[in-house]
């Protein structure tokens, strides 16, 4: 990099010109804290604007923390303003790769404005590979998709509560949707496969037309779950889990209802089971006897005998309906 | 016949060596499903014509066999199986005459009786308009006694079928749904007066008629609307002349859920209460299924007692809850279709 190291003023250095600014700005007091404690270690990297003073680089935060200290100069390396712009983005990552590994959001911006500069993906990749940031075509492509989604997305996936592939998933979501389901992995910060399963049950959920998903999230029947701020996380995903299939489900939870209601009154005990067949489509129930010696076999013996007899039981075999008129 | 059918087309033609070329144009696309469509492939059926049903495992099913004419359809149903089935799906028509004309007479030389349809891969009736095959197809039935044609469709183009001759060999069946799903579901098919009235002229020229309540779909009404379908059916149509009418609800590879979702995104169909069935299939939750069966089926036989119902791809369960026996008491699903083919359509092979 052909760039003189300079101590230059810091009231001319002109913070509110973004053209290279991809990275979160979190942690500038903790920063500014060392710098007060050790001096500036790595100095910025400034471009020199054709109309005076300079704009920033590599090191927003640095110079954020330098200015909040009120120092009114900091050393840097200034580099010339005709230097292009996709060079000073190389130099910006280079600096960034040095220091700490870029977050996907910071990634994403960082693709869109270089998308900018170079017009393609395998552009894109070239250019990052450098500069020490290795993201092949198709990422390339991920970034590039997932920067034209809500801010709201774009910061899950940043903050790493919503995963890149169910943040592009919902592209087909609408606007108020995508916002509204980035919003309650926000609240729930639910992991990857949790994640596709609301997605997954939302979207069947609005698919039958009568609402969207985000006039569902925004009603109290979810509302009251997500926003239950006394209640534990993992318990609040149970919950709107369990919601999503009694509303997706209405007629298989009203037979597994019936079923373990009857099942209770079978009286059956602890070291036996009994387990219906999957979504109750075939007709063969599965009985389990856990038993450690040959009187303790007998006493299931007994027990199913009188199983065998009740009339719950009957019921479950019967399989008789439940009254689904309400619903078709 | 390749020059024959592109002289009736009147479309840009062109020569591939290999039919894997077409599919691979086809998988290229953005829409596969669609691109499959806007291409008709001329080709030799290198396999077998007359091919067994699919059928899956674990439910019932009934023994039917396939004349394998062509692949795909010029219609687009949102529900349409084959746009997963095949990969790529691509309108084909099978050229080759000779060769299924040379199975067909094998097949009716077997000692039992036969039925076959060409419209399991396809429609049977969309080709008329490129090549009209059913006519020959209905001649060669008529000379033999031992086998039955099954010609499905939702199109009405039965005009060019033999006004007599055909001796009862040849079944017009149509697949019948509600005008909801028919207007919403069913894209380029026939409306369901139009069927109806199709089918009344071919039952005018004395053609056995069959009937096909599949896919049926469950939404708030649909009973209702059902019962409205069979109403309209039997006003036109005489029981005595129905061979058989078959029910089964929408069942699909997991696959075709994304399919659906994206080349109808305002169908609403595979958002119902569906599990994975034994078969791996999504089907409606079974006691849906029944309740939509009985319903119908109570309709069905108030104008129709006598007409032989039968569940497409169904378990004992479904059959007993909804039709009140299961085919083993009748001697299993195949020997009562075989047995109403053999009354309503003349047929005595030897046993
Ligand atoms: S008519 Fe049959 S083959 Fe044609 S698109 Fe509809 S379901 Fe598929």
């Amino acid at each position: 990099m052909q760039a003189e190291q300079e101590s230059i003023d810091t009231a001319l250095i002109d913070l509110s010109d973004q053209k290279y600014f991809y990275t979160d700005q979190q942690g500038i007091e903790e920063l500014a804290g060392s710098v007060g404690f050790v001096g500036l270690i790595s100095p910025p990297v400034l471009q020199a604007k054709h109309k005076g003073g300079f704009r920033v680089v590599a090191g927003f935060r640095r110079v954020s923390a330098c200015i909040s200290l009120n120092l009114e100069q900091i050393p840097a390396r200034v580099i010339t303003a005709e230097t292009d712009a996709l060079y000073c983005f190389q130099v910006s990552v280079a600096d960034n790769a040095a220091t700490r590994a870029l977050n996907m959001g910071e990634q994403c911006s960082l693709v869109e404005n270089l998308h900018n500069l170079c017009g393609t993906k395998e552009a894109v990749s070239q250019a990052l590979e450098p500069a020490g940031l290795r993201v092949p075509p198709a990422l390339v492509e991920k970034f590039i998709r997932l920067s034209k989604m809500p801010d709201e997305v774009r910061q899950g996936v940043s903050g790493n509560y919503l995963s890149l592939n169910t943040a592009l998933d919902m592209e087909s979501l609408s606007r108020a949707s995508a916002i509204a389901v980035a919003g309650v992995f926000r609240k729930l910060r639910p992991g990857l496969n949790q994640q596709r399963e609301i997605l997954e049950g939302l979207r069947d959920l609005a698919g039958r037309g009568e609402t969207s998903i985000d006039s569902m999230l925004e009603g109290p029947e979810f509302s009251d779950i997500t926003d239950s701020y006394d209640i534990d996380r993992g318990r609040r995903f149970s919950l709107l889990r369990s919601l999503l299939y009694r509303k997706r489900y209405p007629a298989l939870s009203r037979a597994e209802d019936a079923f373990y209601r009857r099942k209770k009154n079978l009286g059956i005990g602890g070291d036996m089971d009994l387990k219906p067949p999957a979504y109750f489509e075939d007709t063969v129930y599965t009985m389990i006897l856990r038993f450690s010696s040959a009187r303790h076999l007998c006493s299931h013996a007994e027990a199913l005998g009188r199983i065998c007899r009740h009339p719950d039981l009957e019921a479950i075999l019967k399989r008789e309906i439940e009254d689904t008129s309400d619903l078709y | 016949m390749t020059e024959q059918i592109t002289a009736r087309l009147k479309v840009p033609v062109q020569y591939v060596k290999d039919p894997a070329e077409v599919y691979k144009t086809v998988s290229n696309t953005r829409d596969p499903g669609s691109a499959g469509k806007s291409v008709l492939l001329l080709t030799r059926n290198k396999g077998p014509f007359i091919r067994r049903c699919p059928g899956t495992s674990h439910y019932t099913c009934c023994g039917y066999r396939i004349l394998h004419i062509g692949t795909y359809c010029s219609m687009d149903c949102a529900y349409c199986i084959l746009q997963a089935y095949y990969h790529p799906p691509v309108l084909q028509f099978f050229t080759n005459h000779e060769k299924m004309e040379t199975e067909l007479k094998a097949f009716f030389g077997q000692k039992k009786t036969g039925r076959i349809g060409t419209g399991e891969f396809t429609d049977s009736l969309i080709w008329e308009a490129i090549h009209p095959i059913a006519g020959r197809l209905v001649d060669m039935f008529s000379r033999q006694h031992t086998a039955v044609l099954e010609l499905k469709t939702k199109t009405v183009l039965v005009d060019n079928l033999p006004r007599s001759g055909h001796g009862g060999k040849t079944i017009l069946a149509w697949s019948l749904n509600t005008e909801r799903i028919i207007s919403n579901e069913e894209h380029g098919t026939a409306s369901l007066a139009v069927r109806i009235a199709a089918a009344e002229k071919c039952q005018a020229k004395g053609y056995p008629l069959a009937f096909h309540f599949d896919p049926m779909l469950l939404y708030p009404g649909c009973k209702q609307e059902y019962g409205r379908v069979a109403d309209m059916l039997f006003e036109r149509i005489d029981p005595e002349n129905i061979v058989w009418i078959s029910l089964g609800s929408f069942r699909f590879m997991p696959e075709l859920k994304d399919v659906i979702a994206r080349r109808f995104p305002d169908s609403k169909i595979v958002f119902s209460e569906f599990i994975k069935a034994m078969d791996g299939k999504m089907r409606y939750f079974k006691p849906l299924r029944i309740e939509l069966y009985r319903s119908l089926i109570e309709r069905i036989r108030e104008k129709a007692p006598d007409v032989l119902l039968y569940f497409c791809m169904e378990d004992d369960e479904v059959w007993e809850k909804a039709l009140g026996f299961t085919p083993d008491f009748f001697g299993g699903l195949a020997r009562m279709l075989d047995k109403s083919a053999e009354k309503i359509c003349g047929l005595y092979p030897e046993r």
